[in-house]
């Protein structure tokens, strides 16, 4: 037996092990924007904005539920009507879903590309169509989620309360394609103006600024210009959603909105249009940067 | 390692590289060339980053138009200005760097750990990239570029901005990548930077390859330089009836060989017919500065004819 030891460098050691594939690394991108777009690994005060607004989006729903069983506990008549349906808890997660994309999209996007690591991220075999259609599916994950989640917990917590579980979700049927047929829509919207501002703007701050004020001022500006022709309403995004919501809802609750004569398929022609252009100016400023 | 065949790049109507053939074997290889010379244009081709307009180019064996992403799997790339996620910390980023590289997330963790802490960084690499010095930025931007085990690694000016005692660190981080089996090219400026590391240069201007060769072989060239114990002029004489370009001056000699004309063996035999006693024969090393200037004064009198 001996005290002294001897201290090894093992130095760099050459990696032959098995390497990830190109889905594996396309998903590992994805988490990655995922967790930025809440601030997942980042300071608490980055988490605090995604995930008090994911408390606000959710907090209702639990509200409804709660006051639902409370009332059958007490027998207190709150009749068959639903406090708050899944059509109109769009018109409060939309709200948030808003000022969400206005703070995540910016912080996805831009700190890559001004920190110069996309040249990273393309010198290995991702390629920036990998990274974008990437950071978007984390964009679409984050914001799905957040718009089905509170959903999911106002369908849950109803058929919990209703005397049969499975008949209520059997009745409910529609949910399960109107629900995520209209977040899509409200993310493609959001989303789509939020990447396209972020694409061009350098500056975090000048981004959410410019996305909150852009889309309010087109709004302001489509109705108001839709007094010399219902068309001019188009201009304005955040129109969009509850047009398309409400056809697959099959309610019309937006007559005293203008332009809400605008037929439903000139609607989506504009939302195909809008998207169809905001994804070749994004692919445009990328291509460029590489 | 690298086979570039008539290669052009353009910038609109500026063209950047301007038909280079190249043929360089695994190793240290320096890339040199005066700022604009087409250095970094060059390995962003190479690295598949930018589409050559005409002519090809092979790397490790893979054909970067067809198998960018083949080359790109086997490649590192150190970039020249920043590169780096300021909030983020260097661990988690080498890590992640490590993943986009093909590496399962466990091993690129431990692999970050481990190459950072060959680049010099310990504890430091739980910080914030943001608050790191000019020299921990560029051992992090090193240790991304061959965290996930490379057979080769491109460092576009890895020694900008370090002071004396950085410089002399990232220089020795360098000519130690030989010894994990990566090839390495180095582009840089500084020559000096190049003779302290590589064992290979290529020599760059106006878009052009000035000159691709051994190290020890293009600074030799094919002059012998002699020193005599008294004038050398009697040899000189000799030596010019041989056919060979000679310069004189006291006791010092020099010759230029080439072809068959070998200019050791010829100023002996020239010393031994005078009598002239030989204090010093040896080939003329130049500095790599010195060859540079020479080749790039001769190819901008090219491009003025």
């Amino acid at each position: 037996m001996t005290a002294e030891g001897a201290v090894f460098d093992l130095g760099y050691e050459r990696y032959a092990g098995p390497r990830l594939t190109d889905r594996q690394v396309f998903w590992r991108i994805v988490i990655d924007g995922l967790k930025k777009s809440v601030g997942i690994g980042k300071r608490a005060r980055n988490k605090a904005f995604p995930f008090s607004l994911v408390a606000l989006a959710i907090l209702p729903a639990i509200g409804v539920v709660v006051i639902q069983v409370v009332a059958k506990i007490f027998g207190l008549p709150l009749g068959n009507d639903v406090l708050l349906n899944d059509r109109e808890y769009f018109d409060w997660t939309s709200q948030l879903i808003f000022f969400f994309v206005a703070v995540a999209v910016p912080n996805l996007l831009i700190p890559d590309r001004v920190e110069n690591v996309l040249l990273v991220y393309t010198s290995r075999p991702p390629t920036i169509n990998t990274y974008l259609v990437a950071r978007l599916v984390a964009m679409a994950i984050s914001v799905g989620v957040f718009l089905m989640i509170p959903q999911l917990v106002l369908l849950i917590g109803e058929a919990l309360i209703s005397p049969s579980f499975f008949e209520h979700l059997a009745d409910n049927l529609s949910f399960w394609w109107q629900v995520p047929i209209t977040s899509l829509v409200y993310l493609a919207v959001n989303v789509g103006a939020a990447a396209l501002i972020a694409a061009y703007v350098n500056n975090r701050g000048a981004a959410i600024a410019i996305y909150i004020v852009a889309v309010n001022v087109l709004t302001g500006v489509g109705f108001g210009l839709s007094s010399i022709n219902e068309y001019f309403s188009l201009i304005a995004l955040q129109f969009w959603p509850p047009r398309i919501r409400d056809w697959l809802f099959g309610v019309s609750t937006l007559e005293e909105i203008p332009g809400s004569d605008v037929p439903l398929v000139a609607v989506v022609a504009a939302l195909l249009a809008f998207v169809t252009l905001a994804v070749l100016l994004i692919l445009r400023r990328y291509r460029r940067l590489i | 390692m690298l086979e570039v065949d008539g290669l052009h790049f353009s910038y609109g109507d500026f063209h950047a590289l301007k038909g280079l053939d190249l043929d360089v074997p695994q190793g240290r290889i320096g890339l040199v060339g005066a700022n604009g010379a087409g250095k970094t244009t060059l390995v962003r081709v190479l690295l598949g980053l930018a589409p050559a307009s005409a002519g090809s180019a092979r790397v490790l064996g893979h054909d970067i138009a067809t198998e960018p992403e083949r080359v790109q799997a086997r490649v590192g790339f150190m970039p020249e200005g920043n590169c780096l996620p300021l909030e983020e910390t260097a661990a988690k980023f080498v890590a992640y760097a490590g993943e986009l590289g093909g590496l399962p997330p466990n091993v690129a963790r431990q692999r970050a750990a481990d190459t950072l802490t060959i680049v010099g960084l310990d504890e430091e690499r739980f910080r914030p990239i943001g608050t790191f010095s000019t020299g921990m930025t560029q051992r992090t931007k090193l240790a991304q570029a061959i965290v996930h085990s490379p057979d080769l690694v491109f460092l576009d000016e890895p020694t900008a901005g370090l002071d004396p005692n950085g410089r002399a660190d990232m220089l020795s981080l360098i000519n130690r990548l030989g010894d994990f089996g990566i090839s390495v090219v180095f582009s840089t400026h500084v020559l000096t930077d190049i003779e302290a590391t590589c064992d290979w240069v290529v020599m760059m201007d106006q878009g052009r390859i000035l000159r691709s060769g051994r190290l020890d072989a293009v600074q030799t060239g094919h002059r012998v330089i002699a020193e005599f114990l008294d004038i050398a002029e009697p040899a000189a004489t000799s030596l010019r009836t041989q056919g060979f370009e000679v310069e004189v001056d006291g006791r010092h000699l020099a010759v230029e060989s080439s072809g068959d004309m070998d200019g050791f063996q010829a100023i002996m035999v020239a010393a031994a017919d005078y009598g002239l006693g030989l204090r010093s024969l040896s080939a003329d090393r130049r500095s790599l500065e010195q060859l540079f200037l020479e080749e790039e004064s001769a190819n901008q009198a090219r491009a003025a004819e």
